[in-house]
């Protein structure tokens, strides 16, 4: 069955990524006017509704926004088969810029109206998706960990979502659910640990190899992080629901500390001893993702076991800010430039005017907004520890900045055209230093 | 970077074929040797097909100028018993190449960065030659893709990278070390995502077409 794997030109057209990867960046722009604007009203409580508001202004519209464009990208290339009807993917972008800001609106305003929009949006924008990628992954010549990761993450935000819609439902309609603190420990279980971490671990075993020349992560390590992963996933969201003493959430969190101590030790070891020795703001934001997480797992540890909500707020930060965002932030630096080059500028390949990538997007403003990113994790994760409000604004006014220069930065590139000068048909060097006696 | 560990310039052409052939069983699983010739070192590489097949990688490291430089080693463990096996191994050899040029021209080293930009070139362009010489036609026949398909694509690829390689070597023989570093970054993503599509998709597909014939094959491949 293996000619089902031969989907080498099926990359999708330029656009449909792109869509994406530019609107992303402006949800997470909101999140700070958010922020800006509310204070520390938003970090008293990770309940409150202005506060969910402001965590799905990033989960949804920053996080999940890219790592849909990211997958229609490289499902095709990672699991080795196609997205059927790709075309639909517009559907999915549209379902996320009309539902995740009628969520936020509906939450922040109270304007109830607003609240069934985005029950709407979302669920036709994730109906989509999900189908999409399940018969991409039911058609995997072979089962490789990426694809039992991206396997695993897609379910867990099938259950995620499904959570997700109920609140909505119950926020509108009244009607509810039977318990609504366990729910929501079930929902961010699978939401962060299983589709914001497991595809981000899926995702980097194939590509922190490739980008930076590194041996590749071994399989048997990356299979035993899937399992701590699968089986966090599993006595997590159980173990909410029996409702023991709150000692019994070492296990899931011992699991997830298992995983992320072997995942990001062994990404430590392989950039270190990376054969490439290249530094650049991308290998920032991996570096600083790497040390994020850990960091987050012992804020969420100190959080469940002493009881103390305050930490669920840094946890959240570190996590959401610290890991995933750097992650992704430093993806879009390598994804975005190289997709404009390839597709617009590849086949003038040999021409010495046709930009290279660090004319699309220049390096040194990659490490300025590298610089603003580091600066808006520092305080945000200050205000969430100390719920100061000058801080809280601050740090709403450095994620405006940092994902503001983001934005602006990908714009560009999108824009991007290739020079009149580099319009010279691309000469063949074969031969020229073909051995003698090779044919 | 690499001074031959064995000269055979010198040597009488009869003695070549032996003294290689010591060299080679004095080493270590794993180890490599690098060995010089005044012409062509093709006759002798076919000499350790016919004896040594299953134990060996070889790789062209420099040609013309009378003086031919390559690299001979031992595998771990035997093989290669796939195209994706001895295609993918080029890939990790290709890239090795790659990353010693960058470094050499990041640490501002001009002369050290053409002479390994030139071994990158050389293993590079006869890994383009193995795959559209030695597999595409034939595969393309095999699977009737009929100059179309999957075979097209990375032809293309190829001809963009080739392209590349033209910037990068007009760089870096004007010393112009940004331009190359540059060119290097770009073509690096252009090299990778199309090695990941052959390792996860193409090999494999010819893998199967060639089942029956593979051995033969790699035999013939090696002496590219
Ligand atoms: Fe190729
Ligand atoms: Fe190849």
């Amino acid at each position: 069955m293996r000619r089902q794997g031969l989907h080498l030109d099926q990359a999708p057209p330029l656009h449909l990524p792109l869509r994406f990867f530019l609107t992303a960046p402006l949800f997470a722009v909101a999140a700070g006017l958010v922020l800006l604007w509310r204070g520390s009203a938003l970090l008293q409580t990770t309940w409150s509704p202005h506060t969910v508001a402001l965590t799905h202004l990033l989960t949804l519209g920053f996080i999940s926004m890219v790592m849909c464009g990211a997958l229609y990208q490289i499902v095709p290339v990672l699991v080795g088969s196609a997205v059927p009807r790709l075309r639909l993917a517009a559907v999915v972008h549209g379902g996320l810029c009309v539902g995740v800001p009628a969520l936020a609106g509906g939450l922040l305003s109270g304007w109830q109206w607003l609240l069934p929009v985005a029950l709407a949006a979302l669920g036709i924008a994730w109906a989509v998706f999900l189908g999409q990628l399940t018969l991409a992954l039911a058609r995997a010549p072979s089962v490789t960990v990426t694809v039992a990761s991206i396997a695993v993450a897609a379910s867990s935000l099938l259950l995620a979502v499904s959570l997700g819609l109920l609140f909505a439902w119950e926020l509108v309609y009244g009607w509810l659910p039977p318990d609504r603190a366990t729910l929501t420990a079930v929902h961010l279980y699978l939401a962060l640990g299983g589709w914001v971490g497991t595809l981000i671990t899926g995702v980097g075993y194939a590509l922190i190899p490739m980008f930076y020349l590194s041996t590749p992560f071994p399989r048997g390590i990356a299979w035993l992080v899937l399992a701590c992963q699968g089986l966090m996933l599993l006595t997590g969201p159980l173990l909410a629901w029996v409702a023991p003493s709150r000692w019994w959430h070492l296990l899931p969190l011992g699991l997830a500390a298992l995983a992320v101590t072997v995942f990001t030790g062994m990404v430590w070891r392989m950039l270190h001893a990376r054969r490439r020795r290249i530094s650049d703001a991308t290998l920032r934001f991996w570096q600083v993702g790497m040390l994020a997480l850990p960091l987050a797992l012992a804020a969420l540890a100190v959080h469940v076991l002493g009881q103390l909500p305050r930490w669920s707020l840094v946890f959240g930060t570190l996590y959401l800010l610290g890991f995933a965002g750097a992650a992704i932030n430093g993806m879009l630096y390598k994804i975005v430039p190289f997709l404009v080059w390839l597709h617009r500028f590849s086949r003038h390949a040999g021409s010495a005017e046709m930009p290279l990538l660090k004319d699309i997007i220049a390096p040194r403003h990659m490490q300025w907004q590298w610089r603003a990113y580091a600066l808006m994790l520092v305080l945000a994760t200050a205000a969430a520890g100390s719920g100061l409000d000058v801080l809280a604004r601050l740090a709403g006014l450095a994620l405006v900045v940092a994902f503001g220069a983001l934005a602006l930065l990908l714009f560009r590139a999108a824009r991007m055209k290739l020079p009149p000068a580099a319009r010279t048909p691309a000469r063949d060097r074969a031969g020229e230093t073909a051995p003698p006696g090779a044919r | 970077m690499t001074e031959p560990t064995l000269d055979l310039s010198a040597a009488p052409e009869a003695e070549r074929a032996q003294r290689l052939g010591a060299a080679f069983v004095a080493l270590a699983p794993g180890g490599s040797l690098t060995f010089a010739t005044p012409g062509d070192p093709r006759k002798l590489v076919r000499d350790f097909v016919a004896k040594q097949w299953g134990h060996f990688d070889w790789a062209p490291l420099r040609a013309g100028d009378g003086r031919h430089l390559s690299q001979l080693s031992k595998r771990k463990q035997q093989g290669p018993h796939s195209i994706l096996d001895m295609f993918g191994d080029d890939h990790r050899r290709c890239d090795e190449l790659f990353a010693n040029a960058e470094s050499a021209a990041q640490q501002g080293d001009a002369a050290l960065a053409a002479d390994l930009f030139a071994r990158y070139e050389l293993g590079l362009q006869r890994h383009f030659r193995m795959e559209e010489e030695g597999i595409f036609p034939e595969l393309d026949k095999r699977m009737g893709f009929m100059g179309g398909g999957p075979t097209m694509v990375m032809r293309e690829e190829h001809q963009q990278m080739r392209g590349m390689l033209r910037r990068m070597a007009g760089s870096v023989e004007q010393g112009n070390l940004e331009e190359f570093l540059g060119a290097c970054e770009t073509m690096l993503y252009l090299m990778e995502q199309h090695n990941m599509k052959e390792e996860q998709m193409l090999y494999a597909m010819a893998d199967d077409a060639f089942s029956a014939d593979r051995d033969e094959l790699l035999r013939r491949l090696v002496l590219f």
